[in-house]
């Protein structure tokens, strides 16, 4: 499947008549290029990294763990090594820096999970229209196929969270909660 | 947003060909820059299907930043840009843009679309180019497919397409504005603003102005052919709560362009240009796989060319849309069309239509397949069938093949007949002059292409890509004019048969991520030939009118991410049937960023010659720098 998913990346324009399989993803392959570029571009409070890794952190089963480890794991940032680990969304993810939040997840467990990560140095990934508004940082669109993303910044402010202007200047900054 | 995840991919295809990295794989997305990561998108959203087919097909893609960087600051300056077009600048109003040959004031051959809106003249069938302009700072990206893609794109796509698209309004929320003036650019300014309500619709709107200095003749006088151009816009882009993607653009322009022709126009008085369009698009998703679009928009025009055209307009065009996979191998793009134009001639009594005032009609149903053979191999089969006023039914298929050779690279090949369908140019007209004028002829039928090309996509190494493609044009029934023996003037026809063929390479190179060159190189060899039995001998003239070699160095230096060198080297072959000479054309931009929300930049063009002649007309380009300041406040809530 891989090997035939770069043939088809090789092929540029033919990508076109890929089945929509392959796209899906493609996607999720740009989403995780993204989140490693999020990892170069946010700072995280000195006290809440370890020295080692950052750890990017996905709920368990879902198809973008499997890209994720493909795309991003053990790449490098500065000093430290991109980690994915997978978590119950049960868990409390005190050692991610990332943790992002499967489309799928019902929104009252969302707003639960965003008040409980409040102010801690974890940047929420999400996709739902309301996120930001529900105290998550990052909510990742798309605009006429292209990935965009949204930033609250105020929340990533009370998490201790600091944004590279290279990040802002592509983010669409909203309020949040 | 619902937009279908396999374009996406297509998307992708030509964002990593065009900008990034080249065909080679696996490619590492991690290794883009995050402006390129974002970049990676839907190419023509608006045309959906139409990528799927421009699989296999020469394709270019110009982003926006990228015409910008370069000093670009309308669209014929831009699309001089890429490879594969001939731009040639008649006087300072006016361009000739063609692809492959056939270039003139009346270039017919090229279908032009902006956000989707096909904007060439059914009049002539060619682009009132001195009309068409954007807020440029919004321009996305422009995408050229050289040679016919008439299936997807419509009958006038028989040389090729230049697609414009500008970014959505929620990519151009805040504010930006500019100004700036030079000496032949003499003053320039524009300001957009967008804004959002709600959680999904965002809007932005502008307004622009410019005003060009007159060239000069080549004794130094004056041509007298300024120009001024003013311009506002709306865009709305919306998404419903059942996931429904809408579009509303709106924009209206006036234009006073100078006219001193005393045997035409002996008071001097402007000639103006003014008009408007209103688009619409729908889009929603049916089902996986089943995209749904209606389009429809209308245009209002009107010129005024002192002593020799005046013209009212009205177009009104409606297209629907739908593209569906069915089973695991065919992708099926299918659609119909409806396009009603009425146009109302002055009539001045040097070109006279015939009659003055006609509505005329067109309809089309097209479909298209692609077909995959295997996960390397793709096949694409399509038919367009069109009804138009003047010619009654024609039929334009396509076949497209495309294989990946290796990780690196990928051949196609295609084979397609597309038509220029007749006109009121040819049908209408009336050039009342004995033995030089013409006359319109409604037998006109349309003229023929049947096209053959193969490329190759290559990755030489993970810094260097190379797109190639040779193409062979047999084209039949061309317009061209039978004289006959007054009193009868002498009659439009299909008289005459070419036969174009030709080689495009172009090549991009980063050796360092601050750093891209563009090399293109462009062969043609364009050969016409009369009819048996016509005795006209005029047509033929356009075989010497299109430059044989042309090339292209652009590059994009960015040393620090304050400053910024651009700059194009382009050669452009002499014109012999115009007597224009070869040409090197030399332009750079400097731009520094003082403060996060200033930009300021300097622009010189043409630095080789003092002045040229592009075109036939005594009107020559002059060397000319221009400055500018742009302002853009960074967003803060």
């Amino acid at each position: 499947m891989a090997r035939v998913l770069s043939a088809l990346l090789a092929g540029v324009l033919l990508l076109a008549t890929a089945p929509a399989s392959h796209a899906n993803e493609l996607e999720l392959r740009v989403r995780a290029a993204f989140l490693y570029n999020l990892a170069k571009f946010v700072e995280w409070p000195a006290q809440s990294l370890s020295s080692q890794q950052i750890n990017i952190c996905v709920f368990q089963g879902s198809n973008f763990e499997k890209v994720l480890r493909q795309e991003i794991e053990g790449k490098s940032v500065g000093t430290r090594v991109v980690s994915v680990l997978s978590i119950q969304p049960s868990e409390l993810p005190g050692t991610c820096q990332i943790l992002h939040v499967e489309e799928s997840l019902p929104r009252e467990q969302l707003q639960t999970l965003l008040r409980t990560l409040k102010q801690q140095p974890v940047l929420t990934i999400g996709h739902r229209p309301s996120f930001t508004r529900d105290g998550g940082i990052l909510r990742l669109k798309s605009d006429q196929g292209r990935l965009r993303f949204e930033i609250a910044l105020s929340s990533g402010r009370i998490a201790g969270l600091g944004f590279s202007s290279k990040l802002l200047r592509v983010a669409e900054l909203v309020e949040g909660a | 947003m619902s937009t279908c995840l396999s374009l996406r991919v297509c998307g992708v295809g030509l964002a990593l060909w065009a900008n990034t990295v080249a065909a080679q794989a696996p490619v590492d997305l991690t290794e883009l820059s995050l402006e390129a990561l974002l970049d990676i998108q839907v190419t023509s959203v608006s045309k959906r299907p139409q990528d799927l087919a421009e699989a296999a097909a020469s394709v270019y893609v110009l982003s926006g930043d990228e015409a910008m960087r370069s000093g670009a600051r309308t669209i014929p300056e831009a699309l001089s840009l890429i490879p594969g077009l001939h731009v040639a600048q008649i006087d300072g109003q006016r361009w000739a843009i063609s692809a492959r040959g056939f270039n003139g004031t009346v270039a017919d051959k090229l279908e032009v679309l902006i956000d989707g809106r096909s904007v060439y003249s059914p009049l002539f069938s060619g682009v009132f180019w001195d009309a068409q302009d954007i807020f440029m700072p919004d321009l996305d990206r422009i995408e050229v497919i050289r040679g016919p893609a008439s299936v997807l794109w419509g009958s006038n796509a028989v040389n090729g397409v230049v697609n414009i698209v500008t970014k959505s309004a929620a990519q151009t929320q805040g504010t930006l504005a500019y100004a700036g003036g030079g000496d032949e650019l003499n003053a320039f300014a524009g300001i957009r603003h967008g804004g959002q309500w709600g959680e999904n619709n965002h809007w932005r709107a502008y307004l622009r102005h410019w005003q060009r200095d007159e060239q000069t003749r080549e004794d130094g006088s004056d041509a007298q052919d300024s120009m001024s151009m003013n311009q506002a816009g709306l865009r709305i882009d919306g998404v419903t709560r059942g996931g429904d993607e809408w579009l509303l653009d709106t924009a209206a322009y006036a234009n006073q362009l100078q006219n001193f022709d005393p045997a035409l126009n002996p008071e001097g008085r402007d000639n103006e240009q003014s008009g408007g369009h209103l688009m619409s698009r729908w889009q929603r998703n049916l089902a996986e796989h089943s995209v749904l679009s209606l389009q429809f928009f209308w245009e209002h025009t009107e010129r005024i060319q002192q002593g020799s055209f005046g013209e009212v307009r009205d177009t009104l065009d409606i297209e629907m849309r739908h593209s569906i996979s069915l089973g695991e191998r065919h992708h099926v793009v299918w659609g119909l069309g409806h396009r009603i134009s009425r146009d109302e001639q002055d009539n001045p009594p040097l070109i006279v239509f015939i009659p003055a005032e006609r509505t005329v009609q067109n309809s089309n149903l097209f479909v298209s397949d692609q077909i995959t053979l295997n996960p390397r191999s793709h096949l694409t089969l399509g038919l367009r069938l069109e009804h138009n006023e003047f010619a009654g039914f024609a039929i334009q298929p396509d076949a497209r093949i495309s294989h990946i050779v290796s990780d690196r690279s990928t051949i196609w090949a295609s084979v397609s007949r597309a038509l220029r369908m007749p006109n009121r140019l040819d049908s209408d007209v009336l050039i009342p002059i004995p033995n030089a004028g013409a006359i319109g002829n409604p037998e006109f039928e349309p003229e023929e292409l049947l096209a053959k090309e193969i490329g190759l996509r290559h990755a030489l190494s993970r810094d260097l890509s190379v797109d190639a493609s040779v193409f062979h044009n047999d084209y039949d029934r061309l317009r061209g004019v039978e004289p006959r023996s007054p009193p009868d003037f002498p009659l439009i026809v299909n008289n005459y048969q070419a036969i174009a063929s030709g080689l495009e390479i172009s090549s991009t190179y980063r050796p360092h991520p601050q750093l891209a060159l563009h090399f293109a190189y462009n062969y043609l060899d364009l050969d016409l030939s009369p009819s048996s039995g016509t005795a006209d001998v005029v047509t033929e003239a356009a075989e010497d009118q299109a430059p044989a070699h042309q090339a292209w160095l652009r590059w994009d230096w960015q040393p620090s991410s304050k400053q910024q060198w651009g700059g194009q080297l382009r050669y452009v072959d002499d014109i012999d049937g115009f007597d224009v000479d070869a040409f090197w054309d030399l332009g750079l931009r400097w731009s520094y960023r003082l403060h996060p929300d200033w930009t300021v930049a300097v622009n010189a063009q043409n630095l080789l010659q003092s002045q040229r002649r592009e075109w036939e007309i005594d009107s020559e380009v002059q060397r000319s720098v221009f400055a500018e300041v742009i302002w853009q406040p960074s967003l803060r809530r």
